[in-house]
């Protein structure tokens, strides 16, 4: 267990709602990424009480190839007039991204090299060609000679494990589909979500397939945000009065797969979170059973199910009824995705993380609304690349 | 034993990159075989071809024809695709574990029987304008 003196807080952040940054009726329409991101990153540090002077580092989450602007980090760092004795860089590596800003950040503030630092990111590709962000995804998730040829995109992977998870266990479609259901009825109280009209079980299974058995309501939609989270020692969160939330564990693994294994195993297991999962939850000195609220990084519907059983929370095959029965609502005794996930909330890829992490600070402050959980001292958040081969966790907690 | 033949009137969506290493594969293919390439200190098989065995680090490799039948352990059908994937959408692909012990990925052809988890199928070769790829089918 980390001595309190060690460690991190989340001491302010800022975020946008999720949208369509280049529709015309979008608050954001008509600014470029610097310009948007220069803003949320100067409320961020406003919220921590800082200024620019105070800031020695920032993290930024790579941007989607539709961005213009290259070295976007050393460029933003002139746009915020920032002067950093610790890293300013961008970071990447498919859907973990925006947890590594974070990991990075705090990383530079434990490490000594900054008292305080952003993890910040802007994702502004909805306005993009969809061929060119699809023909993307199809190379980042199979060998390009190999694999990608048979062009499956990386919701393909999930709707594979779908198939798969519904066959092993006999469980039906409309089942996993509940999931989108619950994300839109918590979607609606989250005033930064994408999307927060309700919807029918009926309405998500009448929506046109995309990658069978999941059709468009069961898949992420394409989604634009901004968000700055700001790092710092708890010693200096303390000494500020204002309130903060603790890095208490963190835990990375990669399974040594690229989307499966060459060799026959089990797919849907995700062995990754359940590590990863493990050594934050180790690190934090606490129990599974200690954990308030879970983040998890899910794109579909059918990934919260895989990733809630991975972790532990529910025998395997039992996710769908665990849902059903309303335990991971903010009511039920295992919260996961209050935020309404990727399906409500958003899917900003290289900003998932960072919106994840930004939900548990919202719930342990008491800040969530109508989708607050009662008093929860620590939340679990994950993220993942591939078909959850890698997974980034970090367990948030409120000071003791 | 060669694997079944099927024409394809299509250019591969993306162009395939053959290398010093994996030109047996490819030229297997050609040949109607489809080889795995098979570690020669530890006999581990690995699909796509890897230059170092990912058990033991060792670079000699046998190339070793697959029977090329297998079970479907899973499906999905793709509805969207960039362009140049385009007329081949949608598609049927599948996650196969061979005889061999080898799990890939590929298309499976449409010839009326459905792909469902467990059902066994095999390898064929596709020939396309501009070369040879794999896919598979159900038996």
């Amino acid at each position: 267990m980390q001595a309190k003196s060690d460690r991190v807080a989340i001491i302010g952040a800022a975020a946008l709602p999720i949208g369509k940054f280049t529709s015309p009726d979008n608050a954001y329409y008509g600014y470029l990424e610097h310009e948007i991101l220069s803003r949320v990153a100067a409320s961020a540090i406003q919220d921590a009480g800082l200024t620019r002077n105070d800031i020695d580092a920032a993290i930024f989450t790579l941007n989607p190839p539709t961005t213009k602007q290259l070295g976007f980090a050393t460029f933003m760092t002139a746009q915020l007039g920032l002067t950093c004795r610790g890293l300013v860089t961008e970071v990447s590596q498919l859907g973990i991204t925006g947890g590594l800003a974070f990991d990075v950040a705090a990383s530079q503030v434990q490490l000594g090299y900054a008292d305080y630092a952003l993890a910040l990111g802007i994702v502004r590709q909805s306005g993009g060609n969809p061929s060119v962000a699809l023909d993307n995804g199809i190379r980042a998730v199979g060998d390009v000679n190999f694999q990608a040829p048979f062009g499956i995109p990386p919701i393909g992977w999930y709707a594979l494990d779908c198939n798969r998870y519904m066959a092993e266990f006999n469980v039906t479609r409309e089942s996993i589909a509940q999931v989108t259901v619950k994300s839109r009825e918590l979607a609606q109280h989250n005033p930064i979500a994408q999307f927060p009209k309700t919807v029918t079980l009926q309405e998500v299974m009448d929506q046109r397939p995309i990658v069978e058995p999941l059709g468009l309501y069961e898949v992420p939609a394409r989604g634009d945000g901004a968000i700055c989270l700001v790092v710092g020692t708890e010693a200096a969160a303390a000494k500020s009065g204002l309130p903060y939330v603790t890095v208490n564990g963190r835990g990375f693994f990669h399974e040594g797969a690229h989307q499966m294994a060459d060799q026959p195993g089990d797919l849907i297991a995700f062995p990754s979170a359940a590590a990863a999962a493990q050594s934050a939850i180790e690190q934090a000195g606490m129990t599974l059973g200690d954990i308030d609220l879970f983040e998890l990084y899910a794109p579909c519907t059918i990934t919260e199910i895989l990733v809630s059983e991975a972790l532990g929370l529910f025998p395997r095959g039992t996710g769908c009824e665990a849902l059903a029965d309303g335990r991971t609502m903010p009511s039920g005794d295992i919260p996961i995705n209050t935020s309404g996930g990727c399906l409500g909330r958003g899917h900003p890829p290289q900003i998932t993380g960072l919106y994840g992490l930004f939900e548990i600070r919202e719930q342990l402050l008491g800040r969530a609304g109508a989708r607050q959980v009662p008093q929860p001292k620590h939340g679990l958040h994950t993220c993942e690349l591939g078909n959850y081969n890698a997974t980034l966790a970090h367990v948030i907690g409120l000071p003791q | 034993m060669k694997l079944p033949t099927v024409e394809l009137g299509l250019r591969r969506p993306l162009g395939i990159e053959q290398t010093v290493f994996n030109q047996p594969f490819w030229q297997g293919l050609s040949n109607g075989q489809f080889l795995l390439a098979t570690c020669k200190n530890c006999g581990r098989r690995s699909f796509p071809p890897k230059a170092v065995c990912p058990g033991c680090h060792d670079e000699d490799f046998d190339w070793v024809p697959a029977t090329g039948k297998g079970v479907i352990y899973s499906y999905t059908r793709i509805q969207t695709s960039p362009p140049i994937y385009g007329l081949l959408t949608p598609s049927t692909l599948v996650v196969i574990d061979l005889e061999e012990d080898v799990r890939l990925l590929s298309r499976l052809l449409p010839n009326g029987n459905s792909g469902a988890v467990g059902t066994p199928c095999r390898l064929v070769i596709t020939k396309h304008p501009d070369g040879v790829f794999f896919a598979a089918e159900v038996i």
